[in-house]
């Protein structure tokens, strides 16, 4: 199998930040049209065991291409770049992280589902304009401006991954 | 074992080649089969024009009967006669609580973490007790259809856990049917709706069962069926609607509810029948004349709803719940559909009709639109419609992780991941020279082990000594097609690797399996030699069939003289061993030839996904977009 090629050829679209989110779709049921196991059902483990795998294969690749953090990580890795595991960043960002910890407990402490869902809304935009940011600095070819951005979205995001189970469990899920 | 058959457009099969296909609903409470025949989808009836077949089974002492003959020995036989097994499979006593499991059957204690039920037959597993269920559907379905299945879809609700689907599995195996592929109901419901209306955009399925709720959000377009978000609670359903109605009756009469087990199952069966009226009528009549219970009164609609209105809540919150998943507003959808026989239900039909804002569909009889769903993925499964365009692309339920420090689980695929799916994550050591290491998978959203479903446990030994922390351990979560859960785990940094793969714990072993395969009734009667070799035969010669056809077409491109000579070579000696009647030749040949065109296979494969995007199917495809959801994912 031709596991060489990179998730942006199997798409068949350019390597770049910006994608348009519709086409990347309708490109991923077209692939998965012609890979998917159930189009080779009954006709052998060998058939079934080369689809199952394209198959999975595809589902990562869109997974990647269409999370904004995960499309990020995966242009810089395949440009080279190794990510580190405790990135050092400027200082005025990480006292806004901590702020932002704060406000988050604050709201876990208040029970407020409007708040969390308020405290949501920010973050989303602080990612848009991280991933803004990324895109202009990586088109740019400004690699290590482009590797901070990453390293940003990944605190933000798993910020937001922590407000959105404080508001599944306001929401009594 | 044949190489992937892959039939161009418009190329259609002989009718001869016609195979034997169907759908099955294994439902909580009733049962049903369905196929497409002459290019119509229907459900198949029994001799005397019954297509329900009530999922009720009672053991004597040498007999099984199933369905309704079954259901008079409910009130008689209250032990002896297995209903609802359907919320017993995949799980153990403790998983039990809310159902009033204790007055509806005689318990063995769990093995293999699944419950056993004590019978006049001897202690029965649920999967045994399903098997009994499709054998009946299966008889028919050969009866109808004029030959032995040649595969089946089986619909599983889309909430069920790994351990449930395994157990469904198990119980096909046991019934001696092939699988084609374990389908969810409400994606079953789509697309009895959906080929018909050619309807595009999102669309919810709402699916209140017997025993079980699911509520799935889907993209349909152009033939696909992408399931964004699914949720719901494997155990709620009529059946606790029933309950309530018990409770309700038991309350007017001043009963306590101590009744013997015969008088309880005439309670629930009355409990049933004045929740049916009361989809039609404001008030119903009681009368109880049990050796436990007497009274004389009525139920009012508006008592019941005030009883079930709490579990109605819960639905219209799962549902709430699949539409944030997917950042869905309920306005963005353009259908609602219900599905199972709870939705006729009033209230639950207008708590949807509020939440969403629009009228559900419900042209399609909901008891049967999964089995015709089923029936029509059945049809293109099995291959007698090669150009169809249909497909289904699924997601897993529930989340899957590992246990970590503390009693914490991390996750390692999220809940609607769309499958199949592989991921891996890598752990270490946490002590000087350690060996060995403890993974214990798992299935659920909490946080805490103790929360989640324990799917499976096993040791990885042999890690070579290191210092705390210089071991990598791979564990690698796959899941197939069918939601259906393997997992590995290796050391990777001194290359010595130790794998191991599990397949979860809950259900039956293989062996088990073939055991009761074995025992069961179906099997006996055939001679289990002739069976084997008829196989091997039909795998054979499909391997040389697909085979040729596939080096007619691409050979020249892609294979070499030498590798083509080789590939020449293994058919010839297939061919040889299937003049004879030796089955261990015929399979050993078809290996190898398999084997040997295994590279064939992967560059045709390789060769597939290139055309995807290339040309007429592009065009098609990507002409014109669906901007329903607009981002992707």
């Amino acid at each position: 199998m031709n596991f060489s090629q990179n998730f942006f050829e199997i798409f068949q679209i350019d390597v770049a930040f910006d994608l348009d989110g519709p086409d990347l779709s309708a490109r991923y049921q077209a692939l998965q049209r012609r890979v998917h196991p159930d189009r080779y059902a009954g006709q052998g483990d060998q058939a079934e065991r080369l689809a199952t795998q394209w198959a999975t294969q595809v589902n990562e690749a869109y997974a990647t291409l269409s999370e904004p953090l995960a499309r990020a990580s995966y242009l810089l890795d395949l440009q080279g770049v190794v990510l580190a595991q405790n990135p050092t960043l400027d200082p005025a960002f990480l006292f806004e992280q901590i702020e932002l910890r704060e406000s988050l407990d604050e709201i876990r402490q208040s029970g407020s589902l409007a708040r969390a869902e308020a405290f949501i809304q920010a973050l989303a935009e602080k990612q848009n304009a991280e991933a803004k940011a990324f895109n202009d600095y990586f088109k740019a070819s400004a690699l290590s401006e482009a590797t901070i951005c990453v390293y940003r979205m990944q605190f933000l995001s798993k910020l937001s991954q922590g407000a959105k189970a404080l508001e599944e469990e306001l929401l009594g899920y | 074992m044949a190489l992937i058959q892959i039939t161009e457009p418009g190329q259609a099969l002989d009718p001869h080649q016609r195979k034997r296909a169907a759908g099955i609903d294994l439902g909580t409470t009733n049962s049903l089969i369905a196929s497409v025949r002459s290019g119509q989808v229907q459900v198949l009836k029994d001799l005397s024009g019954v297509s329900m077949l009530p999922s009720v089974v009672h053991y004597s002492g040498s007999d099984v009967t199933v369905g309704t003959e079954a259901l008079p020995f409910s009130a008689s036989e209250p032990f002896n006669t297995i209903a609802s097994a359907k919320r017993l499979l995949g799980r153990g006593r403790a998983d039990l609580d809310g159902i009033a499991a204790e007055q509806r059957y005689d318990f063995a204690p769990d093995d293999g973490g699944m419950v056993r039920l004590k019978t006049a037959a001897g202690v029965m597993s649920p999967v045994q007790v399903s098997a009994e269920i499709l054998k009946v559907l299966s008889d028919r379905g050969a009866a109808t259809l004029g030959g032995p299945l040649d595969g089946v879809v089986i619909t599983v609700p889309a909430y069920f856990d790994d351990a449930q689907r395994q157990a469904t599995r198990d119980a096909a195996a046991i019934a001696g049917l092939n699988v084609l592929r374990l389908l969810n109901e409400p994606t079953a419901a789509a697309v009895a709706y959906g080929l018909d209306s050619g309807d595009e955009g999102l669309v919810v399925i709402f699916d209140l069962g017997g025993g079980t709720f699911d509520v799935s959000l889907l993209r349909l377009s152009r033939g696909v069926f992408e399931v964004l978000a699914t949720g719901g609670n494997s155990g709620l359903g009529g059946d606790d609607f029933d309950e309530l109605v018990a409770k309700l009756v038991l309350e007017k009469a001043h009963s306590k509810g101590d009744l013997d087990a015969s008088s309880r199952r005439q309670l629930m069966t009355e409990a049933r029948r004045v929740k049916e009226l009361l989809s039609s009528q404001s008030e119903v009549d009681v009368t109880l004349a049990l050796s436990s219970l007497q009274w004389q009164g009525s139920i009012q609609l508006a008592e019941f709803e005030a009883k079930i209105a709490g579990l109605v809540e819960e639905t219209i919150k799962a549902a709430r719940r699949v539409l944030r998943d997917a950042e869905v507003t309920p306005t963005e959808i353009n259908q609602v559909v219900l599905v199972g026989g709870s939705t006729r239900v009033p209230l639950v039909r207008s708590a949807v009709e509020a939440f969403f804002g629009r009228a559900p569909l419900t042209e399609i009889d909901p008891d049967r639109v999964v089995a015709l769903g089923a029936a029509l993925q059945a049809d293109v499964l099995v291959g007698n419609k090669p150009d169809d365009e249909m497909l289904l692309l699924d997601v897993l339920p529930l989340s899957l992780g590992l246990e970590t420090m503390g009693g914490l689980v991390e996750k390692v695929i999220s809940r609607n991941t769309p499958i199949p799916v592989q991921r891996a994550q890598e752990f270490t050591t946490y002590k000087d020279g350690q060996t060995a290491m403890l993974i214990h998978v798992l299935q659920g959203e909490r946080e805490q082990v103790a929360d989640c479903r324990s799917l499976a446990q096993f040791e990885l030994r042999g890690i070579p000594p290191m210092v705390a922390g210089a071991a990598k351990i791979q564990v690698v979560f796959q899941v197939d097609a069918d939601g259906l859960l393997s997992v590995s785990a290796s050391e990777l940094a001194t290359g010595v690797s130790a794998a191991i793969t599990v397949k979860p714990s809950y259900g039956l072993s293989d062996t088990e399996v073939t055991d009761m395969l074995k025992a069961s009734f179906a099997y006996a009667k055939e001679d289990a030699a002739a069976r084997m070799l008829l196989e091997a035969r039909v795998d054979g010669q499909r391997l040389i069939d697909a085979l040729s056809a596939a080096m007619q077409q691409d050979g020249p491109a892609l294979l070499s003289p030498d590798e083509t000579q080789t590939l020449q070579l293994g058919i010839q000696a297939l061919e040889a061993a299937l003049a004879g009647d030796q089955v261990q030749l015929i399979s050993a040949e078809t290996q190898n030839l398999s084997q040997a065109s295994d590279d064939f296979a992967a560059k045709r494969m390789d060769q597939e996904v290139r055309k995807a995007l290339t040309g007429q199917s592009l065009d098609g495809v990507l002409g014109q977009n669906q901007v329903t959801a607009d981002e992707a994912h």
